[in-house]
């Protein structure tokens, strides 16, 4: 059934939006709660398309595919929290590391080849398009199986925030001190989080290469950015004070959002080469700009003490910067 | 309870910055006892506790603590029988967690799965309730938003959650306003004695270092230069403690941070 074309603008949005949104929520951990940018993202994602791919096409099985994609997420992770906190390598750097690692060890996954290809293959979507066969929703079934997987992931991070283990991980995050003055080794916590994330981000990236029916060896590349990119547009309507669910909830809309803005911009002919840019941008502008604000009085008395051509005198109080 | 035998420290070592920050410190504290710990800035006071606490391993010596072995456990084990709190009312809590959280966190209780449960808040509520600072009625609000005193109180809360074998005050009032600092000192005092609990405290109020407590050592240079308890530090004076000093360690105690009253 053809659909008019502002429909399917947003159809396309919230069925990449929600699949690229399980990436933001494992940044959501990482990032926002560990306090970690956790650069392996990029090799991870693909990491997971991969060997989700491989598995699906060999076994025929979708849910063995999820499965085997999230246990290689969760080893990149654990790789990555390992050098980090056992081999005393910067944390930006172990993911760095580990990025490049991923690249050779995907390509011996799909054995050399630069594409996979599931066209003939079962794949997590099959059972929601047989589910919502010859209904008038049969157009949404990705849609709805990426809404299944982002509930389940959202509820599970929910409930496991709420856990002695949870409340742990986001001490890591906010002081490591403390957690290790409350007998916990924040080492341990660091990995933990990281293996959850890196499942996560494995399982966003097994998703979007089943629901492609195809995977390359660059489908990881820019991921990092994208998905802190929603992140951040996700704080913007919800803020840090609010309750964790909520909060995931934000991070989803924001990937919504992102793929939303995206898709516009490629109605109006932008090429979509421009995604890695405009993604980029984002970040800057979302990090920035709060860090510029808190700036702006010190700027403007400078801007205006060099245009009046008069050294900078302090003002009645002296209360303020000594710039 | 606590015996620390022989340990010495140096940071940096064979550099031009080489700094021995403890030089063969012996120290034994018998159950309950309450040690104050006097001296001029850079005489080793928290690169003692630091040792004791295992922010670093000591260089030699031994520290046993209720009969084990601690001297090579790292410091998140130690953890579980050793209290501290530091000058800074940030260090100890997660300010964007709420005070509940934290609690939670500092109660060791349940595996990795539990959660607080209702009998949890319940317990929370009545300790915080102690304080006195009205922190019952706030259990949701994040950290970051009290007080440096109410900070304090609940580190001091978290410290002593389940009782410590010891518990080290690093000059925990020192950065609090003056009625602040006496009331958190108060709800110490009461803890402390309720449970029974050993414990070292440095300050650099030499009135609180004679009134707290029933001994107090003197360090400089890394080492314990003086110490007294029982009669005859009953009768010491601020002024006296000064002239030992003087007398001890060859030098006025630099009076910068000092407080005589």
């Amino acid at each position: 059934m053809p659909l008019p074309p502002f429909v399917g603008i947003f159809q396309t949005a919230a069925e990449l939006g929600l699949i690229s949104s399980i990436t933001v929520l494992a940044l959501f951990l990482s990032y926002s709660m560990l306090n970690i940018c956790d650069l392996s993202t990029d090799g991870c994602f693909a990491l997971g398309a991969a060997v989700g791919a491989m598995v699906a096409i060999s076994s025929g099985n979708p849910l063995l595919s999820i499965l085997a994609a999230m246990l290689a997420g969760v080893l990149s992770g654990f790789v990555t929290a390992f050098l980090q906190t056992k081999m005393g390598i910067n944390s930006l750097l172990s993911g760095i590391i580990v990025n490049t690692g991923l690249y050779s060890i995907i390509m011996l996954i799909m054995g050399g080849r630069p594409t996979l290809n599931m066209n003939n293959t079962d794949t997590y979507f099959t059972p929601f398009k047989m589910l919502l066969d010859k209904t008038p929703f049969a157009g949404l079934y990705k849609t709805l199986g990426a809404l299944v997987a982002v509930t389940l992931v959202i509820v599970f991070l929910s409930l496991f925030l709420r856990t002695r283990l949870g409340l742990a991980i986001r001490a890591t995050g906010n002081n490591p001190a403390m957690v290790r003055s409350s007998s916990i080794n924040p080492a341990f916590t660091t990995t933990v989080g990281l293996c959850i994330s890196g499942s996560l981000t494995a399982l966003s990236g097994c998703l979007l290469a089943q629901c492609q029916k195809s995977v390359s060896s660059d489908i990881g590349s820019g991921r990092v950015t994208i998905a802190l990119a929603s992140l951040l547009i996700g704080g913007i309507f919800i803020s840090a004070r609010r309750k964790i669910p909520f909060r995931a909830i934000g991070a989803v809309l924001g990937a919504i959002i992102f793929q939303l803005v995206y898709a516009i911009a490629l109605r109006f002919n932008m090429p979509a080469y421009m995604l890695k840019l405009v993604s980029a941008v984002i970040v800057i502008l979302a990090i920035a700009t709060p860090y510029l604000n808190s700036k702006r009085p010190d700027l403007v008395r400078r801007f205006k003490a060099r245009r009046n051509g008069t050294p900078e005198v302090p003002a009645n109080d002296g209360g303020g910067s000594n710039a | 309870m606590l015996k620390i035998n022989n340990i010495s420290k140096t940071f940096n070592p064979g550099t031009v910055n080489a700094k021995t920050a403890l030089s063969h410190v012996s120290l034994h504290l018998d159950k309950g006892d309450f040690v104050s710990i006097i001296g001029a800035n850079g005489a080793g006071k928290s690169t003692l506790f630091g040792a004791i606490a295992g922010s670093f391993f000591t260089d030699e010596g031994s520290i046993i603590l209720d009969g084990e072995d601690i001297t090579l456990q790292p410091d998140h084990k130690r953890a579980k029988v050793i209290g501290r709190l530091f000058q800074d009312p940030q260090l100890g809590t997660a300010p964007a967690m709420s005070i509940t959280e934290n609690l939670s966190l500092a109660s060791g209780r349940g595996g990795w799965m539990s959660r607080v449960t209702k009998k949890d808040v319940q317990d929370f509520r009545e300790r915080l309730s102690m304080l006195g600072m009205g922190l019952e009625d706030r259990m949701n609000m994040p950290v970051g938003l009290l007080s440096g005193g109410q900070r304090q109180a609940v580190t001091l809360l978290m410290a002593t959650f389940t009782t410590p074998k010891l518990l080290l005050l690093d000059e925990h009032t020192a950065a609090l306003d003056p009625a602040t600092a006496e009331k958190v000192l108060e709800i110490t005092e009461t803890i402390v004695r309720e449970n029974n609990i050993t414990c070292l405290m440095v300050t650099h109020n030499m009135q609180t270092a004679l009134d707290l407590g029933n001994r107090t050592i003197m360090m400089d240079a890394g080492k314990i230069i003086y110490e007294t308890g029982g009669e005859e530090r009953k009768k010491l004076t601020v002024s006296d403690l000064l002239v030992l000093f003087h007398k001890n360690s060859g030098k006025e105690m630099n009076t910068d941070r000092i407080l005589l009253s």
